[in-house]
């Protein structure tokens, strides 16, 4: 509801869909949250499991499925409801299944969202069902698409090499590589470390040069060695933003951009092209996009 | 386009659009096109005692898109052991980082197929949801030239126009999909069983309703044919079966393919074929289960070798660890649970779906060993080489850098009998196949029918791809084979074909030596249509957007500059 | 046999990637060939030579080969991984991927290490006289094939994810544990001497699992079937058996499904 206000009116609960003409009506809503959040309100079952037990909750549900008995109470939930939820889930005719940061950013990670996944398969043996992430911020996405396609990885990706790409969450993350002095130099781009990174991480990367690229001030711009602010892709720049579900959006930009202030695109052009000078190489991927030419808005330009 | 002038001398040219066996000549480039003679100005490569052939053509492979790059983010172990994939040389070039084995990044990608000579490349289904994220992947695959396929056999509007009968309306909506998309032809992939696969159900028969759209799979597939000459595309259908991958199968893909009969081909492209059915090897089982596997290429090939309106590719298994991808949703499903291992599911709303599965083809694994005897039978037993062309399903049943090693096992039955003998169940391999008993070794002639001037022709582009007539792309492979003197060792032969000597792509040595030296001048090919207005198939398409679609119809059509090299075949259909 | 000496003659600023410092990379080298094997440290190739002394020659073959580092490795990565014989030892700390990959010999550490240590190892031993961090015999990401062979004894205590997809071989961590022991598991054995959180045997399919200590959170897809009296590295106890994960599949075997085994000191 609140993390994401659309999803619920365009996507999930309420929208009336080609099979369910009556939108909520046709639909039940379990939360799985450990607060009385304004969803869990909205839901028809409100599991309110302990904090942190996510893991066992999706694992008794699978026992259940799987037709065996647990113990009387997983992660403070009664039994009677883990198996009447279970069967909600399997005579459902479709099943989504969608998770946030609560699961993934507590003990264990990946393995929550794993074990959803794993139930996610299971229910595929009775009826039809999906688990899809409400990923936190916008176009976050992209990125994932376009370095999987560049390098084979989403995320947390060490390039250090020249040879190859390496990638191991743990080592490559970038907290990871802050609290363990792993590197000399900070950038910061579309993000805003300085609200989202633990403060031993900052502290760590400020012994070295720290650079913001974003179109905004924020905790990490005022703690900056060097603030370059951009262009906003989706407003006054245009491009494709990938949405949670992986789907390309072609946006188009609705307002004219500041003069002088570069696209993300132009600024590490720029950067690329001044590396090039100074390692005395030649900048044979600017000659490669000199045909790529952008559209612009004519409404604005 | 380079206008620099470059005359290839003194090699054996194998070019069948010429019927060129091994011929000296030479061969003249200019302005990127084939040409009859340069001026004594022209940058002379000496070819002697190598081997001359056009740039290959790849008519199905899972090379961009959606279901790819899933199959990259999920498997970082793909990456792990591929080793230092960027030469000193490659680095002090500016050519990019590469990475991954059986589902390469797109950048090695594109180098890979340079250097085994390879000048264009068809993307085998496109969802047409998400082209603009395809279009946005063959930007960054350097050199080669792609197309893509756009998918259609579980598409809400053709199932809805064709329980109908509607033809005409089909082909509208085909057109319409394909100038928004900017797609190449039309894919149709598990026709019906996909769309089942909503429910979690598949059509595993010709005749299995789809539920809820009240059509089968065999309305499908006729319509698609139909829709597809009345359109007069430059490719035919291209059509992934129902009831893929499962033992017994052989007798849904006979009688899929004789839908093919009444059709009459129409298009003014020079292709003969209404229907191309892919990766024939996972379609030609027998046997009642696993137990009982069985190959049967022999009766499949057969019926593919009387009909003349059937074009296929093999879809060679290479017994490599490999992922497994296909808009095939169900199949996925069914083959995560024979494995276990992890399985990625995406539904695309009112189009199509996709699944992504790892699998290791274990040559100590019976099955695994009879499918790599299947897709070598099936090429060996064709009479037309120009109708069956190499594939390996990339990355399905392996990865498209094994097509040296899949022309070696054509090439050599020594090199077939060594794999044979090293498998651990040798003996019940041999019992469900015939691959033992065929003599058969094919010619360089035949491998460049397969790799160059058949697909082709069968994509509707004989006059720009797959042969070396002047007036042609000039793209030009340079193999370190002599024609007249072939090695003894069949790993030669593999060899040369992985590392070109030398590649020229649309005139420009790209690849000398097996490094890559340019980033070539690459191009996206798609087919617009003209045709006049179907005022009805606007209305359908604006309501089904308004309704149904969370997108909306004006940020649908991929815009110009995603696509921004591009080579556009333009099809005039009359009213 | 033969020993090599490398004497720590400077911190690295980032870390040091020392994937050379194996038995296998020095076999018949000699100390000036040993210096001069390349590491990294961010991206800038440096060599052993720049951030070790290295005396004594290393011996024909890696299994006549022993590596002694006398002093801290703590921010050195990579020591021992992928080597096939010989020996390793570390007077001090090391840090992630100590003996990934590794094939065979043994790696001894006397204080701590960090994470990914014997990361799908196959086969050899590794002794950690101190702590480990997170990932101990653990699969690669992604991977579905973990540690398949050899022994890894950590006389400290460990963090999370311990045994992850493992195959075969030991894990055995002497003190406390924090979560995800054995998780997708088909194969091997895990012996915890301390306590655990939880998260015990989640998603395992076959294998073993002892724990002397307590779990604080069991799992609810393990049952207890009985009680049995057990040898468990050397040590003879009570324990309650248990199988699971009941929520995971199974395979069948004349029939029967097989469970993975989780015993717990009664
Ligand atoms: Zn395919």
């Amino acid at each position: 509801m609140h993390a994401h206000p659309r999803h619920t009116s365009r996507y999930s609960i309420f929208p009336r869909g080609f099979f369910t003409p009556k939108g909520q009506m046709q639909r039940t809503i379990i939360s799985i949250d450990p607060r009385q959040t304004d969803t869990a309100k909205l839901a028809d079952i409100h599991l309110m499991l302990n904090q942190g037990h996510d893991y066992e909750l999706f694992d008794a549900f699978r026992t259940v499925l799987r037709g065996y008995d647990i113990p009387d109470e997983v992660a403070g939930i009664k039994k009677e409801v883990i198996v009447k939820s279970a069967e909600i889930m399997k005579k459902a005719k479709f099943c989504m299944i969608f998770f946030g940061m609560g699961c993934t950013h507590t003990d264990g990670h990946n393995h929550n969202i794993d074990a959803a996944i794993s139930l996610t398969r299971d229910l595929n043996n009775h009826t039809k069902a999906s688990i899809m992430a409400m990923r936190g911020h916008y176009n976050i996405t992209g990125p994932g698409q376009v370095w999987s396609w560049q390098f084979g990885f989403p995320y947390c990706i060490d390039l250090s090499k020249g040879t190859h790409a390496h990638m191991n969450p743990g080592e490559t993350s970038s907290i990871d590589l802050a609290m363990r002095d792993e590197v000399d130099c900070f950038v910061n781009v579309g993000t805003d470390a300085g609200a989202h990174f633990p403060i031993p991480a900052v502290k760590h990367l400020k012994k070295h040069p720290f650079i913001t690229v974003d179109p905004n001030f924020c905790m990490a711009s005022e703690i900056s060695d060097l603030h370059i602010p951009v262009r906003i892709a989706g407003v006054d720049e245009p491009g494709v933003v990938y949405r949670m579900d992986n789907v390309p959006i072609q946006f188009r930009s609705v307002i004219k951009g500041l003069p002088g202030v570069p696209s993300d695109e132009e600024l590490f052009d720029l950067v690329y092209e001044r590396m090039c000078e100074l390692t005395k190489t030649e900048p044979v991927w600017l000659a490669a996009k000199a045909d790529r030419k952008y559209p612009q808005n004519p409404a604005v330009s | 386009m380079t206008s620099g002038e470059i005359i290839i001398k003194g090699g054996f040219v194998v070019d069948p659009t010429r019927k060129m066996e091994g011929d000296i000549t030479d061969i003249a480039i200019k302005d990127g096109k084939i040409v009859d003679k340069v001026s004594s100005s022209a940058k002379v490569i000496d070819a002697k005692g190598k081997t001359v052939m056009a740039g290959g053509v790849d008519v199905h492979a899972h090379v961009a898109g959606p279901k790819v790059n899933v199959g990259r983010l999920f498997r970082p172990e793909d990456k792990l052991l591929s080793g230092v994939c960027r030469s000193a040389m490659a680095q002090k070039n500016g050519a990019r980082m590469e990475s991954g084995f059986s589902i390469p990044s797109t950048f090695k990608t594109g180098y890979d197929y340079a250097r085994m000579g390879y000048a264009f490349v068809m993307e085998a289904a496109m969802p047409p949801l998400y082209s603009p994220h395809i279009h946005e992947e063959i930007h960054d695959t350097p050199i080669i030239d792609e197309g893509a396929l756009p998918v259609f056999g579980n598409n809400w509007f053709v199932m809805d126009y064709l329980k109908k009968g509607e033809i005409e309306n089909t082909a509208a909506y085909i057109a319409w999909l394909l100038n928004v998309t900017k797609g190449f032809g039309v894919k149709c992939v598990n026709p019906g069983g996909t769309a089942a696969w909503g429910w979690g159900l598949n059509c595993l028969s010709l005749d299995d309703v789809v539920p809820y759209f009240d059509t089968t799979p065999r309305e499908i597939i006729t319509g698609l044919l139909k829709a597809n000459e009345y359109l007069g595309l430059p490719h035919s259908m291209h059509i992934h079966q129902n009831n893929l991958g499962n033992p017994g199968n052989y007798q849904l893909t006979i009688d899929s393919l004789k839908l093919a009969e009444g059709i009459k081909t129409k298009n003014k492209f020079g292709r003969e074929q209404v229907m191309h059915s892919t990766h024939l090897q996972f379609h030609s089982y027998g046997g009642t289960g696993w137990g009982d596997f069985e190959s049967k290429a022999k009766e499949v090939m057969d019926y593919v070798n009387k009909n003349k309106a059937i074009t296929v590719d093999t879809g060679n298994v290479t017994l490599d660890e490999t992922t497994t991808m296909t808009a095939d949703g169900p199949f996925e499903h069914h083959l995560h649970s024979l494995n276990h291992l992890k399985w990625v599911n995406v539904d695309v709303e009112m189009e199509t779906a996709a699944g992504v599965v790892p699998y290791v083809y274990d040559p100590n694994i019976k099955v695994c060993d009879i499918q790599w005897a299947i897709g070598l039978e099936l090429a060996l037993y064709a009479k037309d080489m120009n109708r069956i062309f190499l594939t390996t399903d990339h990355p399905n049943a392996g990865p498209f850098t094994r097509y040296p090693r899949v022309i070696k096992w054509l090439m050599s039955k020594k090199a077939r009998e060594a794999v044979l003998d090293s498998f651990k169940h040798k003996d019940k391999v041999i019992d469900a196949t015939t691959l033992h008993t065929i003599d058969r070794e094919l010619t360089l002639y035949e491998i460049a029918q397969m790799t160059r001037s058949g697909p082709a022709k069968c994509l509707g582009m004989s006059n720009i791809y797959g042969g070396l007539a002047p007036g042609m792309n000039a793209d030009v492979g340079i193999f370190d084979l002599n024609y007249k003197n072939m090695p003894s060792d069949p790993e030669k032969i593999e060899k040369a074909f992985q590392r070109a000597a030398c590649f020229i792509k649309s005139g420009e040595i790209v690849v000398k030596d097996g490094e890559v030296l340019s980033r070539g001048h690459k191009k996206t090919v798609w087919v617009h249509v003209n045709m006049p207005e179907n005022l009805q198939v606007k209305r359908d398409i604006t309501q089904s957007f308004t309704k149904d679609y969370t997108v909306s119809l004006v940020n649908y059509p991929v815009r110009d500059y995603l696509a921004p090299h591009p080579f556009v075949l333009e099809v005039d259909v009359e009213a | 046999m033969a020993t090599v000496t490398l004497k720590p003659t400077k911190v690295p600023e980032l870390m040091l990637e020392g994937y050379s410092i194996t038995p296998d990379a020095f076999a018949g080298k000699t100390p000036a060939q040993i210096a001069a094997l390349p590491a990294h440290e961010g991206k800038i190739h440096v060599t052993l030579g720049d951030f070790f002394e290295v005396s004594g020659n290393a011996g024909a073959t890696a299994a006549e080969t022993d590596i002694v580092i006398a002093g801290d490795c703590t921010r050195v990565k990579y020591i021992g991984s992928k080597m096939t014989a010989g020996t390793v030892k570390v007077n001090g700390n090391a840090d992630m991927y100590v003996g990934g990959w590794m094939k065979g010999g043994k790696i001894h550490i006397t204080g701590n290490v960090d994470s990914f240590c014997g990361m799908q190892m196959q086969g050899g031993e590794i002794l950690i006289d101190g702590n480990a961090q997170n990932y101990v015999g653990c699969a690669y990401r992604g991977d579905w094939r973990g540690m398949k062979g050899g022994t890894i004894r950590i006389k400290g205590s460990a963090g999370n994810d311990i045994g992850t997809f493992m195959l075969g071989g030991t894990i055995i961590i002497e003190k406390d544990t924090f979560i995800h022991v054995s998780t997708h598991a088909e194969g091997g054995t895990v012996i915890l001497k301390g306590d655990v959180e939880g998260r015990v045997g989640g998603q395992m399919v076959k294998g073993t699992i002892y724990v002397f200590g307590t779990i604080k959170f069991m799992m609810p897809g393990f049952k207890k079937v009985d009680r049995v009296e057990l040898e468990v590295d050397g040590t003879k106890a009570t324990f309650d058996h248990y199988i699971g994960d009941l929520g995971e599949r199974h395979p069948k075997s004349k029939g029967k499904e097989i469970f993975a085994d989780l015993y717990v000191k009664a």
